[in-house]
């Protein structure tokens, strides 16, 4: 018999053609790697300032883009930044991812008294803001880098458990599940080969769409002085200590938050592509 | 030769040849309708209503009726999908209701489906060999065999499994896919195939493809057919005998010579005559039966039929019984008045 490609291997190789993904995936690598191995290719210490180079504009001599309004070497914290920047952004999602879509599987594919349980628990904290609830787990946490990832995590859970319950209760009721259920196969079994790969699509792609909102609530605890404190490094941080600034320099003040776009819009394209390359039918 | 692998087959044919295959003893299945949370009073869609029959080993079993009277609901209920609300059925001398683990498992080999929508009943994101290798697997079979014998279904239904194997149902036609569906229950080698409209979604010439390929695999594997499906000439091709059902009750159940030619039942007259003729010279302006059937959640006293009857009078305000009116070939109807023509 003919040998075929197993799937993932199909997903990269459709990957592997599409100058997106490179490009999203080469920018995302860049940061990642930069940002983790700060210390090594970096001589510069991220806290030190200068009082008499105060927001120096970009291109300075010594300082490519610039310092801040502290006289620190904005390259050196923007990198450094990233580090915490970016864990904020993806450990809460994942975490979440992988709390939410086990919620959203049960409540999905049990259905009934199960998931009016699960999903009305759920809507008590959909009744609130996002950062309303995040600021408020976090207040009664504490400030802390720990603890504003939990409140972030608890954030986003909802949201994923119900996308994922959504897809769940479409998939549940088709034929071939139905055909799985008559063969005898367990239940643990038909979710993981028949359910979970066909909604695995919709809640990755939502999931990593909510890498740059989580950065941003992140950054936005910060501002609260819930998060991370001063003179930490972080991006949301820098733009806000930033913002004085934003009518005298512009060029400078803006750069934390191109960070931010660059990195969250990556994600999305990448995740984009991903969800195109497993859509198998493309 | 059976290409089937008989170490998958539990026999446990415990009545012989005469035995029925299966056995379905008034069995009801009610939907409640959802109301208001504070509200108590619930009413329910009487969707499956005290049907009894049962399938002869080997045989062919056809179940017609128009649209909502309960068929697919009672393919639901044969093959375990769903509870019914009361009565039992038999599988082969076991009470499929009181069964639970191991040999509920080895009840649902026995028993399989092939569904009418041939998309939707194969995993988008796996392809047909996978597929059909799933069921062995999950019952013990080692991947390797598993893909064997998947390889070698798909051959025995027309498939080439080289060609079509690796292939995801989105690259198949309507046709290939249910052949697939199709190698797909025979998998567990069962004793019962449920075909609920499976070849009403195919077009005519593939219909009689997959028609034919149903009949010739009868013979090989000795398999039991239950048939449903609203095409009265499919239902004739097929069929040893057939099941009337209206407004989810049997009414009438015989051989498929004395339902199309000696038809008792007022309703199964009128689904005759609602066929559309091949020869023009035979084409009815008049429609034959009027209106839609009653409400299946407040059902009417009497005969649930009796709204559409051109022979109903005070008579049908009692519920008529299944009565044999020919005990030579077994021929039930429930009609008071039944047609002899």
């Amino acid at each position: 018999m003919i040998e075929h490609p197993s799937y993932w291997t199909h997903v990269f190789t459709k990957l592997s053609k599409n100058k997106i993904a490179w490009l999203s995936g080469g920018l995302l690598t860049v940061i990642l790697l930069s940002a983790f191995f700060a210390p090594l290719i970096l001589s510069t210490d991220p806290y030190r300032g200068a009082m008499l180079n105060r927001l120096n504009p970009v291109l300075t001599s010594g300082h490519l883009l610039g310092t801040d309004e502290l006289g620190r070497d904005m390259l050196t914290r923007l990198i450094y930044g990233g580090r915490i920047s970016i864990l904020l952004g993806m450990a809460p999602v994942i975490l979440a991812f992988i709390i939410g879509s086990c919620i959203g599987l049960i409540a999905g594919f049990m259905g009934g008294k199960i998931n009016m349980l699960i999903m009305r628990t759920m809507d008590v904290f959909y009744a609130f803001p996002s950062v309303l609830l995040a600021v408020s787990i976090s207040g009664a946490l504490g400030p802390g880098i720990v603890n504003s990832l939990l409140a972030l995590t608890i954030v986003f859970i909802p949201q994923i458990v119900r996308v994922c319950e959504s897809s769940t209760t479409q998939v549940r009721q088709l034929d071939f599940v139905s055909a799985a259920k008559m063969s005898g196969a367990s239940t643990f079994s038909i979710i993981r080969v028949h359910v979970f790969p066909n909604i695995i699509g919709p809640v990755f792609v939502y999931t990593t769409s909510l890498f740059s909102v989580s950065m941003i609530l992140g950054s936005g605890l910060s501002f609260l002085g819930l998060g991370i404190k001063p003179p930490e490094p972080e991006w949301g941080l820098m733009l806000n200590t930033l913002r004085p600034a934003l009518y005298t320099h512009p060029g400078l003040a803006v750069l934390p938050g191109l960070f931010i776009f660059i990195t969250s819009i990556s994600f999305n394209l990448l995740s984009d592509c991903f969800n195109t390359a497993m859509d198998i039918k493309k | 030769m059976s290409l089937i692998d008989k170490s998958l087959v539990q026999d446990s044919d415990v009545g012989g040849p005469a035995q029925a295959l299966l056995i379905v003893n008034e069995l009801r299945k009610l939907f409640p309708i959802n109301g208001s949370i504070f509200s108590s009073k619930k009413d329910y869609v009487h969707a499956v209503n005290g049907v009894s029959f049962s399938i002869n080993k080997g045989e062919t079993l056809g179940i017609v009726g128009e649209s909502g009277c309960g068929k697919s609901t009672l393919a639901k209920l044969l093959s375990n999908l769903i509870k019914p609300t009361s009565g039992s059925m038999i599988f082969d001398g076991q009470g499929i209701n009181e069964l639970r683990g191991i040999p509920l498992k080895t009840l649902k080999k026995n028993l399989q489906m092939v569904f009418q929508d041939s998309y939707s009943s194969l995993n988008p994101r796996l392809n047909i060999l996978a597929s059909i290798a799933y069921g062995p697997m999950i019952h013990g079979m080692k991947s390797e065999d598993a893909k064997e014998l998947a390889a070698n279904l798909l051959n025995r239904v027309g498939l080439d499994a080289n060609q079509f194997g690796y292939r995801y149902p989105h690259e198949l036609s309507g046709g290939q896919r249910q052949r697939a569906n199709i190698a797909r229950a025979l998998s567990f080698s069962p004793r019962l195939l449920l075909l609920d409209e499976a070849v009403a979604a195919l077009d005519k010439s593939v219909q009689a493809q997959v028609l034919n390929l149903l009949i010739d695999l009868k013979k090989e594997e000795n398999l039991t057919y239950l048939f449903i499906s609203h095409d009265l000439n499919v239902v004739h091709y097929m069929s040893d005998r057939v099941l009337v059902m209206y407004l989810g009750k049997v009414v009438e159940v015989g051989t498929v010579d004395r339902i199309f030619n000696e038809t008792a039942h007022p309703y199964t007259k009128a689904l005759l005559l609602a066929q559309p003729a091949m020869d023009p010279a035979k084409r009815k302006i008049q429609v034959p039966i009027m209106g839609d059937p009653p409400s299946p959640i407040h059902l009417p006293k009497g005969c649930s039929f009796k709204s559409r009857c051109a022979h109903a009078n005070s008579v049908c305000e009692d519920e008529p019984k299944l009565k044999n009116i020919d005990p030579i070939t077994d021929h039930w109807v429930s009609c008071h008045h039944h047609l002899k023509d």
